[in-house]
Formats: C-alpha cells, sequence, structure tokens
C-alpha cells in the first residue's frame, strides 16, 4: 500500500512538472512553429499539426534590415556589460572587504534605477541627451545601460566576494602577495563562476530592454526589441517573418540561459535565495 | 591588515560611485524639481515654469490618473497573488524530491528569460480572434467567440496571465530553494503530534519560509508596478481604457503630448509607492 | 530643289509645331527649374505612407534639373511626430522641409516651428509651377492657420465609402446614400448572416481604437448629423448638442453589432487589411486605399471593390474623413535654405509632377491627388483606367466635391483632445462604458484640458 502511494506521488509529481514544463515552452514552440511555416498556416485555423516547413521566413528576415538592429543589439550589451562587470568587480571587492560608511544607503537608492519606473530616469536623460546630441548614439545608449546595471552588478558581485572567507585572501598575502595580488590569484578565481553568472545576467536584462531603447534610439543605434513591432504595421501584417525574426532574436538569450542556469535564480532574487 | 590599504579602497569604488552619482542622483533630483514646473515641449515660447505643487494637485483630481493607478495595482495584485498560489502549490507538491537543477529547470528558465517584447507580440499572436491558436483551443472546449484583447473585461485579464505565465517559474525556483533549506525536524515533530496538513502549511511551512517569501513578492511586485513592454505590444492601453496603467499613461503624457512636468510627477508618484510597496512587505512579513 | 525661303518657313513650321507639341504636352513642366541653387542640400522629413514612394520615384528628375540634392528620412507615423518635436524644441536644424499633418499644424505653427509661407508664395514663386488655384479652398485651408498658410499640400483624403460590389450585386441592394440606407443594409446583411452565410465577413469596420486618429473617424461621422466637437467659444458641445448622442449611438452600434471581434482595438490598417482579404462588407474611410484595393497583387478584392461618396447623415452633411498631408519649412534654416525647400515644395506639389504620380508604373502609383484640376483630366481618367481603378477615381472626384473641414477642432491642443474622446468612444465599443458615459467622461476630459491651457 505504502508502495503504491510512494509511486503515485511520484507519478502525479512528474505529472505536474510536465504540465508545467509544456505550458511554459508553448509560446516558444508556437512561435518557432509559425516562423518556419508559410503566411497561409500563420493565419489559418485550425492550425495544420503537420506541414513542410520553410526557410523562407528567415530568408526574409536576414536579408531584410533586421540584422542591422540585432548587430546594433549586441554591440550595446556586449560593450556595456564589459564595462559594467570590470567597474563592479573592482568596487564590489572593495564593498565586500573594506568598511565603507554609509554602504546600505548608497546600495538602495541605487538600486532605484533598477527597480524604479523606467519613466522616471528616461525622462531626464530624454531631455538632457537631447541637449547634449547623445540620442541615438551608442555612447549614450551603453551609459544608461551601465546606470542601469551597474549597482546591480555591484550588488551581486559583492555577495560573491562575501561568501568567500576573509582568512583565504590573508594567508595568500601571508604567503608574499600584495593586497592586488590576493584578490587576483585567490579572490577572484573563486568568485568568477558568480561573476560570470552576473553577466550573463545584465546581458539578458539588457538584451531584453524596451522602454530606453524606445525612447533614446532614432535610426542609426537601434535595437531588434523596438523593431519588433514593425513586422505588424502598416501595408502587410506578417505574423511569420516576426516569429522567424524572435527566434533569431531569442537565440543569445536562451544559449546564456542554459550556460548559467546553476546561479540564475540567485542573481534574479538580488542575492537573498542562494542555491 | 586591511585597513591599511584605505587609498585602494578608495581607488577601487570611486570610479563606480562617481559615475552612479552623476548618472542617477543628477537626473532624478532633475525629475524632482520638473515635478515643480510645468513644461511643454510644443509650447517653447513657455520654456519651464515653476508651479509649486500645481501638478500635484492637478494629477490627484485627473480622474484618469486614479483609473491608471488602479489598474496598476489591480495588475500587482492580480499577478502576484495567482502566481504565487500557484507557485507555491507546485513547490508544496514537489515537495523537495525533485532536484530542481535538471532538465525541468531549464526547461522552466524559459519565460523567465524571454523579451517581454517577443513575449508581447507572441501573446497578440496567439490571442487574435481569427487565427490564434488561443480562441481555437477555447473554441474546442465549447467556448466560443471570445474576443481576449478586444473586450474590455477580458483584457486586462490575458495580459495578467501573459505576466503569470512568465514569471510563476521564478516563485516556484525560488521557493523551492527557500523550501529545500529547510531541516526536517520542525516537521517531523509536528506529524508526532498528530498536526493536520493545513495546520503544518500554516503554523510551520510559511512562517519558516518568510525570507523566500518576502523576496518573491517583492521583487514581483516591484516588476509588476513597473510592467510596461507587454502592455504597450499587446493593446497600448486600449480598447478605451481598459489596460492603461500607471507606467502607460505616464508614457503617453510625456512622448505622445509631450508634457514633462505632469509626466515627471507620475513618475515620481510610481517610485515612491514602489519604495512604499517593498518596505511595506519586507517589515510585515519579516517581522512575524 | 527647295528655295532658301522655302527652307525657312519650313523651319519656323516645325518649330512651331514643335513648340505646340510641347506646349500641350502635360507630361513636360509648363515652368522652367531653376538651377540657381545648384549644390544646396535638402534634408526632408517623412512618414512612411504612399505619397512617399510615388514621391521617390521622381525625385531623381528634379535633383537633375535644379542640382538641388534632396535627402529624405523616413519613419512611422508615430517616430516622424517624436523626431519633428524635438528637433524643433532643440534647435538642432537636422530638417529643412517637414512633413505636415493638417491637424498638427496649429500646434507647429504657434510654436513657431514652421514658417508662413505668404512671404515666399509672393515673391519667389516660379510662374507655371505651382498654382494655387488648382487647389479647392477647403484642401488649402486644412494647412493654415488663421488665413496664413503654413503648407502646401500634397495629398487629400476624404470621406469615402467601400463596398463589395459583389455581395450588393447579388441581393440588388443600391449604393447606400443616406446613414439610414447603410443602418438597413446592415441589418439585412446580419439576418443573412445568422442563416450561417458570410460567416467570416463582418458588415462594418472602422477605427475603434483609442489612438487619436480615430478622432477623425468619430468626428466625421458626427458632422453627417451636423455636430461639431467646439462651439464657437471654443467649448465642448458633446454634452450640450443632443445630435452627438444620435452619432454616437449609431456609430458605437455600427462598430460593436456589426463590426468584427476586437472592434475596439481596431486601427486603420486593421480594418484596410481585413477589407483587403475580403473580410468586411462595406465602411467609410479616408479616400486613399483605392489604389490597393484595385491592386492584384496584394488585393483580394480587386475586382469586387466599389467606391461611394461618404452617406449623408440626418443633417445632410456627407460623413467626412477629411485628412490633408503637406510640406512645411522649418524655421531655424538660413534664408538660402528656405528659398531651395520652397522651390522644392513648388515642385512636389504642381499639378504636373501630381499627373506623374498617376502615371507611375507600379510602384509610388496613386490616385488620391489634391489638384481638381488633375483629377478632372482625360490624362488623368486615362492612367486610372490602365490601372483598373477607374471607379475609383470617380469616387475621388466625388469625395474632394463634399470635402468640408469646418467640423474640426482646429487648436493646438489637439493631440490631447483627440485623444480623450476617441479613448472614451473606444472604452463604449468594447463595453466598458455606455455611450452615454462615453459622452459624459470627454466632455469633462476636453474641458478640463483645455481649461489648462488657458481657453478659458
Amino acid at each position: 500500500m505504502k508502495v503504491k502511494f510512494k509511486l503515485f506521488c511520484n507519478i502525479s509529481t512528474h505529472l505536474v512538472l510536465i504540465i508545467c514544463v509544456v505550458i511554459a515552452l508553448f509560446p516558444l514552440f508556437w512561435i518557432l512553429r509559425t516562423s518556419f511555416g508559410s503566411r497561409m498556416q500563420a493565419l489559418t485555423i485550425p492550425p495544420q499539426w503537420i506541414f513542410f516547413p520553410t526557410l523562407e521566413n528567415y530568408r526574409a528576415v536576414l536579408f531584410g534590415e533586421f540584422p542591422r538592429y540585432l548587430i546594433n543589439s549586441f554591440i550595446i550589451s556586449a560593450v556595456t556589460i564589459c564595462v559594467t562587470i570590470i567597474m563592479a568587480t573592482l568596487s564590489g571587492y572593495a564593498f565586500a572587504r573594506y568598511e565603507i560608511p554609509y554602504k546600505e544607503n548608497m546600495f538602495f537608492f541605487a538600486l532605484t534605477t533598477r527597480m524604479g519606473p523606467p519613466i522616471a530616469f528616461a525622462l531626464p536623460y530624454y531631455l538632457l541627451y537631447n541637449r547634449l546630441n547623445l540620442l541615438d548614439t551608442y555612447l549614450g545608449m551603453i551609459l544608461i545601460y551601465m546606470v542601469y546595471n551597474l549597482a546591480f552588478c555591484i550588488w551581486m558581485i559583492r555577495g560573491f566576494f562575501k561568501d568567500i572567507p576573509k582568512e583565504l585572501d590573508e594567508i595568500a598575502m601571508i604567503d608574499g602577495c600584495s593586497q592586488i595580488g590576493a584578490f587576483a590569484r585567490v579572490s577572484l578565481p573563486i568568485a568568477l563562476p558568480g561573476i560570470v553568472t552576473t553577466a550573463i545576467l545584465s546581458f539578458i536584462f539588457t538584451w531584453n530592454e524596451f522602454f530606453y531603447a524606445m525612447i533614446l534610439t532614432r535610426k542609426a543605434t537601434q535595437t531588434y526589441t523596438v523593431q519588433m513591432p514593425a513586422f505588424i504595421g502598416f501595408m502587410r501584417i506578417r505574423w511569420e517573418e516576426m516569429c522567424a525574426a524572435a527566434s533569431l532574436a531569442l537565440i543569445p538569450v536562451v544559449i546564456l540561459a542554459v550556460i548559467g542556469r546553476k546561479r540564475l535564480i540567485r542573481g534574479m532574487t538580488f542575492g537573498a535565495i542562494k542555491e | 591588515m586591511f585597513s591599511a590599504s584605505k587609498q585602494l579602497k578608495y581607488y577601487l569604488i570611486l570610479p563606480s560611485i562617481i559615475f552612479l552619482l552623476v548618472m542617477v542622483i543628477v537626473p532624478l533630483l532633475y525629475t524632482i524639481i520638473l515635478t515643480f514646473c510645468n513644461y511643454d515641449l510644443t509650447k517653447p515660447q513657455q520654456g519651464i515654469v515653476f508651479v509649486g505643487v500645481n501638478n500635484y494637485v492637478a494629477l490627484f483630481s485627473n480622474t484618469r490618473f486614479w483609473y491608471a493607478l488602479f489598474r496598476s495595482v489591480y495588475y500587482v495584485g492580480f499577478s502576484i497573488g495567482v502566481s504565487f498560489v500557484i507557485g507555491f502549490g507546485v513547490t508544496l507538491l514537489l515537495g523537495g524530491t525533485v532536484r530542481f537543477k535538471s532538465f525541468y529547470a531549464t526547461a522552466l528558465l524559459i519565460p523567465m528569460i524571454m523579451t517581454p517584447v517577443i513575449i508581447g507580440l507572441g501573446f497578440r499572436f496567439m490571442y487574435h480572434p481569427d487565427f490564434g491558436i488561443l480562441p481555437y483551443l477555447f473554441s474546442l472546449l465549447g467556448i466560443k467567440n471570445i474576443d481576449l484583447l478586444g473586450n474590455s473585461q477580458w483584457a486586462l485579464i490575458s495580459i495578467i496571465l501573459t505576466d503569470i505565465w512568465q514569471w510563476t517559474p521564478f516563485v516556484i525556483a525560488v521557493l523551492y530553494a527557500g523550501l529545500g533549506y529547510l531541516s526536517r525536524e520542525p516537521f517531523e515533530a509536528a506529524r508526532i503530534d498528530g498536526a493536520s496538513h493545513f495546520q503544518v502549511l500554516r503554523y510551520i511551512t510559511i512562517p519558516l519560509m518568510r525570507i523566500p517569501i518576502a523576496t518573491v513578492l517583492v521583487i514581483r511586485s516591484m516588476d509588476a508596478m513597473r510592467a510596461f513592454d507587454k502592455i504597450f505590444m499587446m493593446t497600448r492601453g486600449g480598447p478605451g481604457l481598459a489596460t492603461e496603467t500607471l507606467s502607460i499613461y505616464s508614457w503617453r503624457v510625456a512622448f505622445a503630448w509631450f508634457k514633462m512636468g505632469d509626466a515627471s510627477t507620475m513618475g515620481i508618484l510610481m517610485l515612491l509607492i514602489i519604495i512604499a510597496i517593498s518596505n511595506i512587505l519586507v517589515s510585515i512579513i519579516t517581522k512575524g | 530643289m527647295v528655295s532658301k525661303r522655302d527652307k525657312k518657313r519650313l523651319i519656323c513650321t516645325a518649330v512651331t509645331l514643335i513648340m505646340i507639341i510641347m506646349g500641350s504636352s502635360p507630361t513636360l513642366f509648363a515652368a522652367e527649374l531653376p538651377t540657381k541653387y545648384k549644390g544646396v542640400t535638402l534634408r526632408v522629413i517623412e512618414s512612411e505612407t504612399t505619397p512617399l514612394f510615388a514621391m521617390k520615384e521622381l525625385l531623381p528628375e528634379f535633383e537633375k534639373k535644379t542640382g538641388i540634392k534632396v535627402t529624405v528620412e523616413v519613419y512611422d507615423e508615430v517616430a516622424v511626430r517624436d523626431k519633428m518635436v524635438l528637433d524643433f524644441t532643440s534647435h538642432t536644424g537636422l530638417y529643412d522641409v517637414s512633413f505636415l499633418q493638417w491637424w498638427f499644424v496649429p500646434e507647429y505653427a504657434q510654436a513657431g516651428f514652421i514658417i508662413p509661407l505668404d512671404h515666399l508664395m509672393e515673391t519667389k514663386s516660379i510662374p507655371g509651377l505651382l498654382n494655387l488655384d488648382d487647389f479647392l479652398s477647403p484642401i488649402l485651408e486644412g494647412l493654415q492657420v488663421g488665413k496664413v498658410q503654413y503648407g502646401i499640400p500634397y495629398w487629400y483624403l476624404g470621406g469615402m465609402l467601400y463596398y463589395r460590389t459583389d455581395i450588393f450585386d447579388k441581393y440588388g441592394w443600391a449604393v447606400p446614400e443616406t446613414i439610414a440606407d447603410t443602418q438597413e443594409i446592415l441589418d439585412k446583411f446580419k439576418s443573412i448572416k445568422k442563416q450561417g452565410q458570410y460567416d467570416k465577413i463582418a458588415g462594418w469596420v472602422g477605427r475603434g481604437s483609442k489612438e487619436f486618429d480615430s478622432f477623425g473617424s468619430i468626428a466625421g461621422f458626427a458632422w453627417a448629423y451636423g455636430s461639431k466637437l467646439l462651439n464657437d467659444a471654443m467649448e465642448p458641445t458633446l454634452l450640450s448638442d443632443p445630435r452627438w448622442k444620435q452619432a454616437m449611438n449609431k456609430w458605437v452600434s455600427f462598430m460593436k453589432d456589426h463590426g468584427p471581434l476586437g472592434a475596439g482595438n481596431m486601427t486603420w490598417y486593421d480594418a484596410y487589411n481585413l477589407f483587403m482579404e475580403g473580410k468586411a462588407l462595406m465602411f467609410t474611410e479616408t479616400s486613399d486605399y483605392g489604389a490597393d484595393f484595385t491592386n492584384p497583387q496584394i488585393s483580394k478584392v480587386t475586382d469586387k471593390a466599389g467606391f461611394a461618396v461618404g452617406p449623408k447623415g440626418p443633417a445632410g452633411n456627407h460623413i467626412q474623413w477629411f485628412y490633408s498631408e503637406g510640406f512645411g519649412i522649418n524655421s531655424d534654416i538660413s534664408r538660402q535654405k528656405k528659398e531651395a525647400a520652397w522651390l522644392f515644395i513648388q515642385w512636389r506639389c504642381s499639378s504636373e509632377t501630381q499627373l506623374k504620380e498617376a502615371q507611375l508604373k507600379k510602384v509610388g502609383r496613386r490616385f488620391d491627388l489634391c489638384s481638381s484640376k488633375v483629377l478632372q483630366s482625360v490624362q488623368y481618367m486615362e492612367a486610372a483606367r490602365k490601372a483598373g481603378a477607374e471607379d475609383y477615381a470617380k469616387g475621388i472626384l466625388e469625395t474632394i466635391k463634399a470635402a468640408d473641414p469646418s467640423y474640426w477642432p482646429s487648436i493646438p491642443e489637439f493631440a490631447e483632445v483627440a485623444e480623450s474622446v476617441a479613448t472614451q468612444f473606444s472604452g463604449a465599443i468594447a463595453e466598458m462604458n455606455t455611450v452615454k458615459d462615453a459622452l459624459k467622461n470627454a466632455n469633462d476630459d476636453v474641458y478640463r484640458i483645455l481649461e489648462k491651457a488657458g481657453y478659458y
């Protein structure tokens, strides 16, 4: 009897999980499916479950304007993350190891950039960038995304460094390392997976960002998030091409998520929950 | 030993501090100042005019603002409420039996990392009354001719459903991790004492999981309060005012009508609300 | 042997003949384009609509003849306005020629973003190039503020009724001339649908979305009942004028009871696409869809589309959808650029250029022109016939005769006012509130906006 009950629990657990997974993955599946179908298939119901896939939509998207926007997104995100992570690693280490007055207040204030409504920051930046001719420039976008990410990265990396006992550094310094040396040779390598995860998470958030991109870019540096709705605009509504574009845009984030899956949850909870 | 490095530590953090000071504090101050001014970009001759608290007064007497605020609160409440119940339920069901770092974990990550814009457009496609897959599935269940985004009663709920879809995995992941940290003892003791499942839940599980629950609620409510991308992609606030939350309304005031003073006021109010929510939630839950 | 005198006569005759042919040919410019602005670059900002495609086809000729280089930046409608306003307010001086939608002209003019064209019109016009008599005065008025001309139109749209000739013929329905007729047909169609046919076809489509452009549909429909938004004291009349209630009840009923699912979110291109795919019976909208509806490459109703002037309402007015678009000149640029810009505008809006647009082969071809001289010319009809759009061209002529913008609130606060009104009725269509509530809320909102702007 007890065995049966345990088996039932097991099966029902897995059943629940499978249902969750199906629900979680269905929209992505649907987008992919539409992207490989023709216009007819996108617009007919009942849907044809089995059909001959076509690469026509991908061809149309790749030979159109869209890759340019993907590249813009990539340039902006990549540069932002690189600079931010370097700054955050150094600062995070300092905050973790040393006594700095008003630490917590500073953090809370800085985190408002991440938690606050985008409108509160987009407005002054819109007006200021206008004056400084920074609208629609790579520099402008990188700066604003650095603001968006820096506080968060410092917070997270500080947490990772705090997990490493001070003693390890002290031992290294006793062995003759300078402070920088202790940092570079002992703490940094241990904290590296965490730092990488933070970088991945920041990249994902920057890649996915819409509001600042919409307000602060025009033609030259426009990111793909702002261009997505253009597939369903005037003249014709091209859902199937939009799905192809979406699939392409999701590739980087999916890959990154799979790579960093172990600690992503910790990142999303601002370090409160450790796995 | 470490304090001898006074100069080093400041060198390490100075770039970041200066950067954040300039790039965060200054614009924020600018926004706050703007809340006390009228600044209409389409009337440049007037420029920036100081009007004291007029913007706040006008905002509080503007019914559209209250509608939008109500809708934002409704959005947050519905979204966190449902995703919390589902998330907690699933967590309890799994009860620590499944290793989360597996295929399931990766699959459940997908909704969280998908671009909100793509989720918005994707669901708009799936919700479409003519060729969307979801109305079709509903019709198989006998519910015909529903209009998920065009009916004022259902539009907001349909959008909230996408938010729930996206973030319930997050709730599950956090609560599950939290549950995993609890020791078995209190549960064993309760079982020996003959407590029912419900009593265990109420008096042991939930209090012990205060921190993960608080974390989830705070982060989710902050994010839901600011939600913009999905709503913008699906309905832009329509039909009528059915899905116009504060974020959508403030966008419109700022970038369709170019009224910077009024929009700043809304932005600052939203920021204050978010700070208040997080403070309240944290204190309520971590006090007990 | 041809004598010298005969030779001379021959040459004279030949030259005269050539000059007669040149003078009477409509495809050559009646006026010479000057080259004194050679080397100037003009930066034009425009939104992505049909006149843009037409202009792009003809632009190389202008550039060659005048030596002026014209660069055109194109965005979608919403982004264009945003970019233009930003450029104006920050005086970055990115553009010389701005695309003007008539409803924003009061706003831009009041703010001093664009210059009045009267001085240029008087002193720098090339005789014979741009003949303003070719335009009917309502169309010119669209781009005026208090009798001062701020832009020259190259596009005029009126309220046109599009309908399915095949379905009408099948049931023997006549083209509706009044709103009452329209109601009758819609009811008949609905009962036919109840019997199972035409499941996918909606009786009526239109702009139900809350965006400000739906205001054009709402106000144009209300004008058929004789109501306009603002009275002479600039106060909103939604509550004080009972005809508004009748008009809006009818409008909301058309959209809600005879429209497709999701009518409350429908934008103009949803409606346009639905008809083009054969999923709509009839609707009144701006008159620019005909060229696409009769284009076999994109339309499924190529030979089934009918065109007529918008039906009349109880007040005897046709349902309007007045819209005029043109070019204006920015105030922040040099004198020489302003003159070069004026030359460009004259060329672009001239009747000759417009006729050429109708004669383009496929790309950019359009028939919704605004020069009544062109619309009544033989060549225009010929071009329309060749493209299979003869009925459409006739329809355009009818609508232009019925053009009447007097119902419009031409005020700088237009954007916010229009959106407030459109939002309320979009909500009524989506059953968020009743028409009565919508009227009251819209009235209060408009009053509040205008009060804050200092009107009373």
